[in-house]
């Protein structure tokens, strides 16, 4: 079995007595492995963040890096480096002497410091920098040195405090990519913290989502996006309708479920299991309807309430007794408002959760 | 443009007109006095020939450096200990830490001379373990005992600008440089320190300037050889010998080198300080550690109120010789203060001057601010430039081209002569001085002000004045307010200007008539502190209600 890099083991803290910011639970990060804290403000992973650098101490719990306990081990001595929403970039050090300033640190040679300051910026796209105040420079680019300076020093783990929270979306989306081809080059084992759920599906290895001070379900993007374990981390992962169903039957792959307005099949997801008559809520991505009739589809006749022109996709608002049916999609309806339209849902793309 | 804008644009320029006409009389002219009458080749090499004025020249700055360091190990340590951590009893000790400031540092000489003095409170302890008594206002000691005492008054000042440096830090400065593996230290040393440049430099700056020209402190321990003393004691024979003009061109060279030196290193502070984005980093004390700072303040505040209460036991005791606490207590003192012909009228004379130099300095300030931050008129840098010059500039210098003006400047003599009523004189002479402190504060508030708030109000058909007097005078008023408080209280302290220029008794203000008290035979000094006592109740609440009213604005008041 490999051991984890980070075992974080039943931590739990809170900041006034009885209103707890994390609730013990148990997580693994492994080596090499770009795991993201993803969870809506305050839901702790901010806490989690600083507990695992050492900036806060927890009330309980083990906190275990490469095998061995490090609960007691100051913030400078743990190995970990971390890239702060707000970059913390010192002002009265330019750009070399910011990268630079662990090295000197750790007593590693001037030569190499020069060498691996100049191999960053070449990595981070900003060589001919080296000289330039920090405050000189765009916060796209503040962000990269954020980044070169938390490398520079070969952490164990890099943390990652909503690192592109302060960009504009042009440069989110760039710094995206960017960020994860930087990474994968350095083969960096990190935690990201963000509520960004852009972000996560983009650039994670795995996700844990975070709730109410703990994690309540970890996976791939994939899995989390296309088997969600609860309505919150379905809904928080993208767009989403809800509906209240009854389970009729299971059969080997999908159950049937009913409602006033529908019967429809639905995929089985192999971690949640229900029984006959359970009352349960049916997830249906909006970008999973569409208006062409398909095989193994379910169907339901609603009209259209509302429609709006994004762009790269229209937004549909359907009503059919009673309920609301978001619809997202590249193709047009061409119908007019308060026309009646089939909505198609493929069934493997109808998801049953427990009831919200 | 249309017909309004222009109209506005006129009034704005009359005003800067009318700052920069109003500087130029009362603030450059004296200077330019000075100087002229001063700067002469033989006079100045007589300076530094004479070994008299030399070693005053020496001593000042000696005084200055000195006073500077000790106020840098007092504030240092307290501004960290306030910002690093979350104590109880916090929130008091921010009121704590202005009480030194309640008595100018020449009164409390008053009070360290029984503290300290041959038959003292030290020295009867002293003597009672059998070891000989010290002479701590001989010689050299004169020097540290002046040094302490001014330290002990103007920590204050770096105090509060360390506390807004470091609380503007961002904590995640600090986090970072930890977890790239730097310690406590290293991070205080590497990180800490060069973002609180700011703060030190501007903190050190002004105690450096005030230091060096301090008068009232030298003069109550009779150490005559500093140079504003010497000024102090060359004004009588001003007509016949010149050489104070030149100890005041002089002085005044000195305090512009240490305001540019200052200025120059703030430049590169200023472009290096960061805007913290997560302000609460303090940790958290819990339980019998909690109390332990708020404990550290309060020794700190009985040490540097031990002249105020040395001051107080003067003033209540009928016998206070050889022994630890007064004998007697009595309250004769504030009787005789009471009868005494200078008390009375020296309050009612000092609440005229410091109101007649709040009202100036408030308008002058606010007038300034408003060019530089609202108005933005060319040259506005200017009016800044020169409503700032008063803090290189020295009171003593200001006080003694007064008396320039009104013995070479025929169109001057009756203004700015000193042995008639010196209202207008002291009020302008104490406003001048107190402008910096006001144009900071109102400067502060405007540019917190947005310019929205304004353009909201007139797009919902407010007119110009209408939008300025309804929304950005109420939001500033609580800064102009505060700037106002802290100019009156320093008005009231004000000791050059009021040794110099009040040369009447019937005019005299408060400190001047403390300082004739105490050099009274027999019970003058036990009155003199008498005196002190109530002045620093007055003064004491003023100080009170302008931190309640300024919170962490009061370090606005401060900056350089």
């Amino acid at each position: 079995m490999i051991t984890p890099l980070l075992s974080l083991r039943q931590i739990a803290k809170s900041y006034e007595k009885g209103k707890m910011i994390l609730r013990p639970f148990d997580l693994d990060i492994n080596e090499n492995e770009i795991f993201f804290l993803l969870g809506p403000s305050g839901c702790g992973k901010s806490t989690l963040l600083r507990i695992i650098a050492g900036l806060l101490n927890e009330d309980s719990g083990d906190c275990i890096l490469k095998g061995k306990k490090i609960n007691n081990l100051a913030p400078e001595k743990r190995r970990m480096s971390m890239v702060f929403q707000n970059y913390a970039l010192w002002p009265h050090l330019n750009v070399y002497e910011n990268i630079a300033f662990g090295m000197k640190m750790a007593k590693i040679p001037k030569k190499e410091i020069e060498n691996e300051v100049s191999q960053l910026l070449k990595l981070v796209q900003l060589e001919g920098f080296e000289k330039r105040l920090t405050t000189e420079l765009s916060g796209g680019q503040q962000q990269r040195v954020a980044l070169a300076r938390a490398l520079a020093v070969k952490p164990d783990l890099l943390l990652l405090d909503e690192p592109l929270s302060n960009l504009d979306s042009k440069l989110r989306d760039t710094m995206r990519l960017e960020i994860r081809r930087i990474l994968k080059a350095r083969q960096v084992s990190a935690i990201y913290v963000t509520h960004d759920r852009t972000e996560a599906l983009s650039i994670a290895d795995r996700i844990g989502i975070m709730q109410d001070g703990r994690i309540v379900q970890c996976g791939t993007p994939q899995e989390l996006y296309y088997r969600p374990l609860s309505a919150f981390t379905a809904e928080f992962l993208g767009a989403i309708n809800f509906f209240d169903a009854r389970i009729i039957k299971k059969e080997n792959d999908h159950y049937v479920v009913q409602n006033e307005n529908f019967i429809w099949q639905a995929a089985v997801n192999p971690d949640l299991n229900f029984e006959e008559n359970e009352e349960v809520t049916i997830g249906v991505r909006e970008e999973h309807i569409s208006f062409d009739p398909g095989e193994n589809t379910n169907t339901i006749s609603a009209v259209l309430a509302e429609k709006t022109f994004m762009g790269d996709h229209t937004e549909y608002l359907f009503k059919a007794n009673g309920l609301k049916i978001g619809v997202r999609s590249a193709e047009n309806f061409a119908g007019e408002l308060n026309s009646t339209a089939i909505l198609n849902i493929d069934k493997s793309n109808t998801m049953v959760l427990k009831k919200k | 443009m249309n017909k309004f804008f222009k109209a506005a644009n006129i009034l704005h320029y009359f005003s800067f007109a009318l700052l920069i006409a109003f500087l130029s009389v009362f603030l450059l002219l004296p200077i330019y006095l000075v100087i002229s009458e001063g700067l002469h080749w033989d006079l100045i090499s007589e300076i530094f020939r004479n070994p008299v004025t030399r070693e005053g020249l020496l001593n000042s700055l000696k005084i200055a450096l000195l006073t500077t360091f000790l106020t840098i190990l007092i504030a240092f340590p307290f501004a960290l200990l306030f910002n690093k951590y979350d104590f109880k009893g916090k929130k008091a000790v921010s009121f704590f830490m202005l009480l030194p400031m309640i008595l100018p540092p020449f009164v409390g000489a008053l009070g360290i001379q029984q503290f300290l003095g041959y038959y003292g409170v030290v020295n009867t302890l002293l003597r009672s373990f059998g070891i000989a008594p010290v002479a701590f206002f001989d010689g050299e000691n004169k020097l540290l005992a002046v040094a302490i005492i001014e330290a002990l008054h103007l920590y204050p000042i770096l105090y509060l600008n360390l506390v807004a440096s470091l609380n503007s830090i961002d904590p995640s400065m600090e986090e970072a440089s930890h977890l790239l593996g730097a310690g406590k230290l290293q991070t205080f040393f590497k990180v800490t320190l060069p973002l609180v440049k700011n703060g030190l430099f501007a903190g050190c700056s002004i105690i450096l300037i005030w230091s060096f020209t301090e008068l009232g402190t030298p003069l109550m321990f009779g150490f005559t050889r500093t140079t504003p003393v010497q000024i102090f004691n060359g004004m009588n024979e001003i007509e016949s010998n010149p050489l104070p003009y030149a100890l005041v061109a002089v002085m005044l060279f000195f305090s512009t080198i240490l305001y540019l030196m200052a200025k120059k290193m703030l430049r590169t502070a200023n472009a290096v300080t960061g805007k913290g984005s997560r302000q609460s980093g303090a940790y958290c004390l819990r339980g019998f550690t909690s109390w332990l700072p708020f404990t550290a303040f309060a020794l700190l505040a009985i040490i540097s109120l031990l002249p105020h209460i040395m001051l107080l036991c003067c003033a209540f005791s009928q016998e206070y010789y050889q022994t630890l606490l007064p004998k007697v207590f009595t309250l004769i003192h504030f009787e005789e203060a009471l009868s005494n012909p200078m008390v009375i009228p020296s309050i009612i004379n000092s609440l005229r001057y410091a109101l007649l130099a709040t009202f100036i300095a408030v308008i002058l300030g606010l007038t300034g601010a408003l060019i530089q931050h609202k108005w933005r008129l060319k040259g506005g840098l200017l009016a800044d430039i020169l409503c700032m010059l008063p803090l290189s500039v020295p009171g003593i210098v200001i006080a003694f081209g007064y008396i320039g003006m009104s013995a070479k400047i025929d169109w001057a003599r009756d203004f700015f002569n000193p042995n008639g009523n010196p209202l207008l004189l002291l009020g302008v002479a104490y406003a001048i001085r107190r402008i910096p402190y006001v144009i900071r504060s109102a400067s502060s508030g405007l540019q917190q002000t947005p310019d929205d708030l304004e353009f909201a109000a007139r797009n919902l058909g407010a007119s110009e004045k209408g939008a300025f007097f309804r929304i950005t005078f109420p939001i500033i008023g609580a800064h102009l307010l505060i700037g106002g408080l802290f100019a009156f209280s320093f008005s009231m302290l004000e000791v050059s200007d009021s040794l110099i220029l009040a040369q009447k008794s019937a005019f005299y203000p408060i400190t001047k008539a403390l300082f004739e008290l105490s050099q009274f035979l027999g019970n003058g000094p036990a009155v003199a502190c008498a005196f002190g006592v109530w002045t620093m109740l007055f003064l004491g609440a003023t100080l009170f209600l302008a931190s309640t009213f300024a919170g962490k604005k009061s370090t606005d008041v401060f900056k350089f």
